[in-house]
Order: C-alpha cells, then sequence, then structure tokens
C-alpha cells in the first residue's frame, strides 16, 4: 500500500491537483482532494459540485487543476458524473476513446446529505462505476456556516445559532454512510483526513470496483469549527479517537472497521477545542447536553461494533 | 433526381411522439437520459424500445428526475457524447436551473419537448407554458406543426445545435396529445441519409480528452461573465443564417423545404394575418381557406423559429398590414402574452405598423375550432379596441 | 522560493504561496517548520529533515515540498512549481 512518499512520488509524475487556489487557511477539503487523486493510478476525469471547491479553485480564467474538470450546479453531482461515466462507455465502444478513465465527484456535505441526496441515491442505484467523495465538513461553510443534515446535535451555526431557547442543533447528524450502504453498491467507505494512509487505501480499492463506490471523507473547515488552522488535521484526528467519526468499510455488504482506538476517548477531547461547541462548557458546563452527546456516541459505535462482528462472523 | 425522390417517399403512419423517436434513432446518439412524463412518454418509451431491438447503439440513463436527466446530459455532452432527451411541462420546469447552463456551456443537446400545461392546477393536456418559460434559458426553440414536421425539425435542428457557428441546445417542440398521440402518414428519411446529413458529433474540447485537461463550468466573476453571456447573444444570432443553409440542403434531401424562419400561408395579398405557433396552425390553414372563399384577405404566418426570435423577418412580413391576430397559446401573467410581447418589440423597426390584437387561447388543452378563429377577424375588420387581451373559448 | 539541501534531497518553501495556516510546522515529527515574522513558511533548520513529505501531503496550498535533484537557474512555478531557484 502507498506511503506518504510514495503518493507524493505519484504527484512529482503527473501534478493533479495545484496550489494558488483560494480555499482559506488550514482547509481540510484540498489535503483530501489531493490524496483521493495521488491515489489513483488511472487517468482521471473529476465533477465537482458547487461549493467551496468549486468556486475558490475554478475563479475564470485560473483554474487549480490540472485533470478534466467539470462543475454544473450544486445538487447534481452524481447526475453530472453518470452522464459522463455513461458518454465514457458508448465512446469506448464505438471505438472513440481506448483509454481506462475514472470518474470522480467530489461534493460537500450540503451537496450531498441534503441537495444532492436525490441525484446521489439515483446515480448509485443505477450502477455507473464512478468514485463518489463527499467532502464533509458539517455544515453548509461556503455560505457561511449553516446548519445542514451533516451538522451534528448541539453545534452552533448560523442558521441554528445558540441563545436563550436555543443549544444551536436540536436534532442528530443523519447517517449518511449507512443510507448509501442501503444502496448495495459495490463499496462504500467512512474517511477522514485526519488517517491518510487510511484513506488512500479506501480510495485504492473504490476505484477498482466495477461499480459505484462512495467514501464520505470527514474534513474540518477551521473557521466554520472555530479552531486554529494548524488543528484541522488533529480535530478529524480526535473525531476518530473519540468514534465521534469511526473509520470503516462495507465491501460487498460485509461491514469491517479498518482502525479501532486503542483507548475510547471522551468525546469532550473533541469538542472543547471548538468554537462552535464552546456554549457546552462557557459560562457553564453543560452537563446534561455533554452526557446526551456521549450518550449517542457511545449507543452508535457499539451499533457499528455490532454490525462489524455479525460481518465477521458471517465470512468465517 | 426528383423522381427517385418520390419514389423513396413512402409514407409510414406515425404519432408525433413516434415520429420524433425515429429521428432519434437516426441521429444515432451516444447518451439518452430518460425520465417519463406525460405527454411525452412514448417518444422515449419508442426509444427505448429501439435500443432494445438492437436498432441503435446508445447508452440510456434511467435518471431519477428530469433536473437529473438535464444534468447527466449535460455531463455527457461536455464529455464529448451527442445526447438527446424529451420532456414535458413540470419535467421542464424541474429541469429549467440545468437548461440555462446547458447553453452557457454551449452543450448542444437535442431535446424534444411535448408541450403540456404547467400546474396548477395540475393539467396533462396542451398549451405552451413549459416551453415559454423556457424562452430566455438560450436554447433554440423550434415548433413544429404536425408529426412530419417533429420528424424533419429535430433532425435538421440537431445539426444546427452543433454547427460550429451555434453550439447552442435546440428544443423541438410538438403540441402535447394534438401531435404527440396523433398519427399521421410520416415521410421517413433512409437511415444513412439522416446519418450522413448530420455526421458524427465531435466535441471541441472534450472532457474525456484526459491528454488535455480543461476545466468546465468554472466561477465566473463580474469581470468576465458579461463576456461570456455576449458570446450565447452572439451563438443565437447566428442561427437564422445556418438555419437556412440547413433547410436548403435539407430540402434536397427530402423535398421538403423550409423556406425561412416562418411559413406564410397565403399571406403574399394578404390585410389580415394571423401568428401561431404549433399545432393551430393547421386549424388556422382551414379557417383561412374558408374565410378567402368569402373574400376576406387573411393569411397566417406561422414560426418555426421562436428562439432566436426572427424579428427583422417578422416585421418585414407585417409592414404595412391592416391588423395582426397574435394567438398565444400561454400567459405571462401581468402582461400579454408572450408572442405578443415579441411581436409588439419587433414591430418598434417599421413604420407602417399594423394594429395588434392579442388572443390567448386553448390553455390546460382547450379545444380551439376553425369557426373561433374565423370570428377573429371580425374584431380586426371593424377595428375593435385592440387595448384588450382576448380570450378564447373561456367561459366567462 | 527557498531551498534547503542535503545531499541529493532538498526541502523547498514557496511563501507565496502560503497562507500560513501551520498546518506543516503542527505536523513535522522533526518540528524544523516555524512562520516567520510575515506568517509565512520557514525552515528553522534542515540538518534533522528526514524528507518524510507529509508536510508536502498536508499542505493545502502546494507551499511546501521535497526535491530530488535540484536543477540549477530560474524556476518554472505556477502550474508544475517543481522548481528551484
Amino acid at each position: 500500500m502507498p506511503n506518504t512518499k510514495a503518493l507524493a512520488m505519484r504527484e512529482e509524475r503527473e501534478k493533479r491537483f495545484t496550489g494558488a487556489h483560494a480555499l482559506c487557511a488550514g482547509c481540510g477539503t484540498p489535503i483530501a482532494v489531493r490524496a483521493v487523486l495521488n491515489a489513483i493510478e488511472e487517468p482521471v476525469v473529476v465533477v465537482t459540485a458547487t461549493g467551496c471547491l468549486e468556486v475558490a479553485t475554478t475563479r475564470y480564467p485560473t483554474t487549480a487543476w490540472n485533470v478534466p474538470w467539470l462543475h454544473v450546479a450544486f445538487e447534481n453531482a452524481a447526475a453530472v458524473a453518470s452522464g459522463v461515466e455513461s458518454a465514457y462507455r458508448v465512446l469506448r465502444r464505438r471505438g472513440r476513446i481506448s483509454k481506462e478513465i475514472r470518474v470522480v465527484a467530489f461534493a460537500g456535505d450540503g451537496g450531498t446529505y441534503d441537495i444532492g441526496l436525490q441525484a446521489l441515491s439515483g446515480a448509485l442505484e443505477r450502477g455507473h462505476r464512478f468514485l463518489y467523495v463527499c467532502c464533509d465538513n458539517e455544515a453548509y461553510m461556503n455560505t457561511g456556516n449553516q446548519r445542514s443534515g451533516a451538522t451534528p446535535f448541539a453545534a452552533q451555526t448560523t442558521t441554528a445559532p445558540v441563545g436563550q431557547e436555543s443549544f444551536g442543533k436540536i436534532q442528530r447528524r443523519k447517517d449518511l454512510t449507512e443510507i448509501v450502504v442501503a444502496h448495495r453498491i459495490p463499496y462504500v467507505a467512512q474517511a477522514s483526513i485526519g488517517d491518510w494512509y487510511d484513506l488512500v487505501t479506501k480510495v485504492r480499492k473504490a476505484v477498482s470496483q466495477d461499480g459505484p463506490s462512495f467514501i464520505n471523507v470527514m474534513t474540518s473547515c477551521p473557521r466554520g469549527w472555530g479552531h486554529d488552522s494548524s488543528q484541522t488535521v488533529k480535530i478529524t484526528r480526535l473525531a476518530i479517537e473519540t468514534c465521534f467519526w469511526p473509520l470503516f468499510e462495507v465491501e460487498d455488504g460485509r461491514w469491517r472497521l479498518t482502525y479501532i482506538p486503542e483507548e475510547k476517548l471522551p468525546i469532550e477531547m473533541w469538542l472543547r477545542p471548538q468554537k462552535r461547541f464552546a456554549h457546552l462548557f462557557e459560562p457553564q458546563e453543560q452537563t446534561e447536553l455533554l452526557r446526551e452527546i456521549q450518550k449517542q456516541i457511545d449507543r452508535d459505535w457499539e451499533r457499528l461494533l455490532r454490525r462489524c462482528e455479525v460481518s465477521a462472523s458471517a465470512s468465517v | 433526381m426528383a423522381l427517385k425522390m418520390l419514389e423513396r417517399e413512402e409514407r409510414t403512419l406515425l404519432t408525433g411522439a413516434e415520429a420524433a423517436a425515429h429521428a432519434m434513432r437516426q441521429l444515432r446518439p451516444a447518451v439518452v437520459p430518460v425520465y417519463p412524463i406525460t405527454p411525452q412518454t412514448p417518444i422515449i418509451e419508442t426509444f427505448a424500445q429501439f435500443v432494445a431491438d438492437g436498432l441503435v447503439d446508445t447508452e440510456i440513463i434511467n435518471v431519477e428526475s428530469e433536473h437529473s436527466a438535464m444534468s447527466a446530459a449535460v455531463g455527457a455532452s461536455c464529455a464529448g457524447a451527442r445526447v438527446l432527451t424529451a420532456t414535458s411541462s413540470q419535467g421542464l420546469a424541474l429541469m429549467l436551473e440545468i437548461c440555462y447552463i446547458a447553453s452557457a456551456m454551449r452543450c448542444p443537446i437535442g431535446m424534444a419537448v411535448g408541450s403540456r400545461a404547467l400546474s396548477g392546477p395540475i393539467n396533462i393536456h396542451c398549451d405552451h407554458s413549459d416551453s415559454m418559460m423556457a424562452r430566455d434559458a438560450g436554447w433554440i426553440q423550434i415548433f413544429c406543426e404536425n408529426a412530419q414536421e417533429a420528424y424533419d425539425l429535430s433532425v435538421v435542428g440537431q445539426r444546427l445545435a452543433e454547427d460550429g457557428r451555434v453550439l447552442l441546445p435546440v428544443m423541438t417542440i410538438q403540441d402535447g396529445f394534438t401531435i404527440t398521440h396523433s398519427a399521421e402518414p410520416v415521410a421517413l428519411l433512409p437511415d444513412d441519409a439522416v446519418a450522413e446529413f448530420v455526421g458524427e458529433y465531435q466535441a471541441l474540447y472534450p472532457l474525456l480528452d484526459t491528454d488535455h485537461p480543461t476545466t468546465q463550468g468554472p466561477f465566473a466573476l463580474p469581470d468576465y461573465y458579461f463576456e461570456i453571456k455576449r458570446q450565447q447573444v452572439d451563438a443565437m444570432a447566428n442561427v437564422g443564417g445556418v438555419w437556412s443553409e440547413l433547410q436548403e440542403e435539407f430540402a434536397k434531401l427530402s423535398g421538403r423545404y423550409y423556406r425561412g424562419v416562418f411559413e406564410a400561408y397565403k399571406l403574399d395579398d394578404a390585410d389580415y394575418v394571423y401568428v401561431i405557433l404549433g399545432a393551430t396552425a393547421g386549424t388556422a390553414k382551414v379557417a383561412i381557406d374558408r374565410l378567402r372563399r368569402q373574400r376576406k384577405r387573411v393569411g397566417l404566418l406561422k414560426l418555426w423559429l421562436f428562439r432566436p426570435f426572427p424579428a427583422r423577418e417578422i416585421a418585414q412580413a407585417l409592414q404595412g398590414r391592416k391588423a395582426v391576430a397574435i394567438l398565444d397559446r400561454a400567459l405571462s401573467l401581468g402582461s400579454w402574452g408572450p408572442l405578443y410581447s415579441e411581436i409588439s418589440a419587433a414591430l418598434n423597426a417599421i413604420s407602417a405598423r399594423p394594429v395588434l390584437y392579442n388572443y390567448i387561447y386553448g390553455l390546460g388543452g382547450r379545444d380551439i375550432r376553425p369557426e373561433q378563429l374565423m370570428s377573429i377577424v371580425n374584431d380586426l375588420e371593424c377595428e375593435a379596441n385592440a387595448d384588450v387581451q382576448r380570450f378564447i373559448g373561456l367561459r366567462e | 522560493m527557498q531551498a534547503y539541501k542535503i545531499g541529493s534531497y532538498a526541502l523547498v518553501v514557496e511563501p507565496k504561496r502560503c497562507k500560513g495556516c501551520a498546518l506543516c510546522v503542527y505536523s513535522c515529527p522533526k518540528q524544523i517548520l516555524f512562520l516567520n515574522g510575515s506568517g509565512k513558511i520557514a525552515v528553522k533548520e534542515i540538518e534533522p529533515c528526514i524528507f518524510c513529505r507529509i508536510c508536502e501531503m498536508r499542505c493545502p496550498d502546494f507551499a511546501i515540498w521535497v526535491e530530488k535533484a535540484l536543477t540549477p537557474g530560474p524556476s518554472p512555478v505556477m502550474t508544475h512549481g517543481r522548481g528551484v531557484a
């Protein structure tokens, strides 16, 4: 499996994505994009949904992309990718294209969990061969941190603010990865820029599938989450270690944890460094809310463990 | 040569939907995203059967919505494929966001539209509110009177869309049910003749050319957006000329000549002119024939091209007439009918401006009969108040 | 652009591209990086560098990288910014 050096050398041969883009200091998304593109050996075509990644990397007439790149709108990255993939299939059949090409779609959590869910579901059900990467930073960050279906319980956003009558988002985030698993596609995974090796391994597996694959990648937004820009990777690592964002994969319906923390850290360790959760600690600690959050995570983690155990025992 | 053509002219009994599907088959599209909606559905059903029977090698994408149909169409078109699709009414409404992007990205997508009223209330029958809603989306819009036109203009329309001077998406619009579901004898061209006429689609910058990466659909700020829109204006301006060129070529191939951007029926000496889009032109011809027998000098101007709007040609044709009845099968609520507004603006260029009357008819599939169209001429002759919108066949 | 060379490897930093997030500073296993007075990436000392390339792969802005062979002369910066000044 590729190590950091091997991937850097892959990039040396072909620089697919470049700097001088306008993403914020410490943004997690370009780290994910770079890793994903470097992990793929074959030529790639990239489709991107509207969002930070799109606006900040393609301000006309400049571009940060050195691979074919297409953006159409916010909610339709999966549908656009299915059009590209269908064209590829038929043009290859007709002898107009001879290369093996991989189609990769990037979209944020708003473009995937919410407005793009229908297009994603349709494309997965139809079985197009493409990799869909959701760069999940848990809110509509491009428009300035509004609540999305991916925003976690009790997080503060501008459309679910904290006030006398509110502690932020009162609902839990939806489990998109699980929704995607229900489509019974060949490969689904949850990954993070906090475990780079794991992410790259999953991308390699994903693009080798003869069908749709999906990876939900946690990428932090320092401005929206409210942490120092140097902590982008650390904070996503803490999400893994607290089991808020477990790393797992579902290959042909078999669930498998790809990382098990030696010691599951208390969720406070992930919450405390982020300003979007500051109201849980200041002016006084919201012990009940914190207990509720911990309970949610414990329950989800137990459930995931059981799923993986069942898969493991079934495959023995 | 002419004799040979006549021999070839075998006619097949086809509905407008089937005729459009045959055109699609002969255009050999690489990708066709499909989503059902009445009254367009038989177009994609007929085409899907052609694919299932191995008559054409196409990737059909059974999308989950029209929004995704147009999105996949743009994706496939940018990738380098010839893309066709079809829709109606609410489907077009759902697509509309992406229709604007398709034209801005200069994707020559061909779309058959079975015109149907927009909700609400929900209604499945014909009017032109769907196509009129999309009139500013940057698509070429061709209105057809019958199944033969739906077939012919789908073929010519695709070549027009893909012409290097144009590169714009095209809607070939046929009236829902009235044309889509009515069988008529249609003369089809041989498959190879159509293939030769339209050729292979070669995208200028195919996304799938990984050796020459392009960034498509970037973010354009105030410093560039305006210029990019201006390029669409120029492309639209080229449509009329290319249309005439192609129609001459098509006439040699088919024996059917769509001369000019509209059909002039008994127009030469007409004092009174009806302007109509779509199938009702057929009814109007019957009405005009009867009026002519009463020695009334009435003629018809039936537009094929609505976008780009052939303003100069229309102004020329209407110059010096006594009065013009403009029949709109759509509303622009709070204003005149869309066709009326266009023609009114077009006539600013001429001095001898006829009196214009606006008639709204046939909304939600309300029938229109020759007698109703005949009675219009009475308003025109007695110089009735032209300052009101009139409704034909409405209970008030 | 500055190149810090040891043997056949060089660590290259391009302050013009740096947005000062300090992700590299934080992730360097040898703690040889820091932000200078203008908040841009700089190298404290090159000797401990093991050329692991973690800084390179973590940098969202392609402002730091490792090069194998040094090429003298002016560098092509923007699209394939692997030259060394």
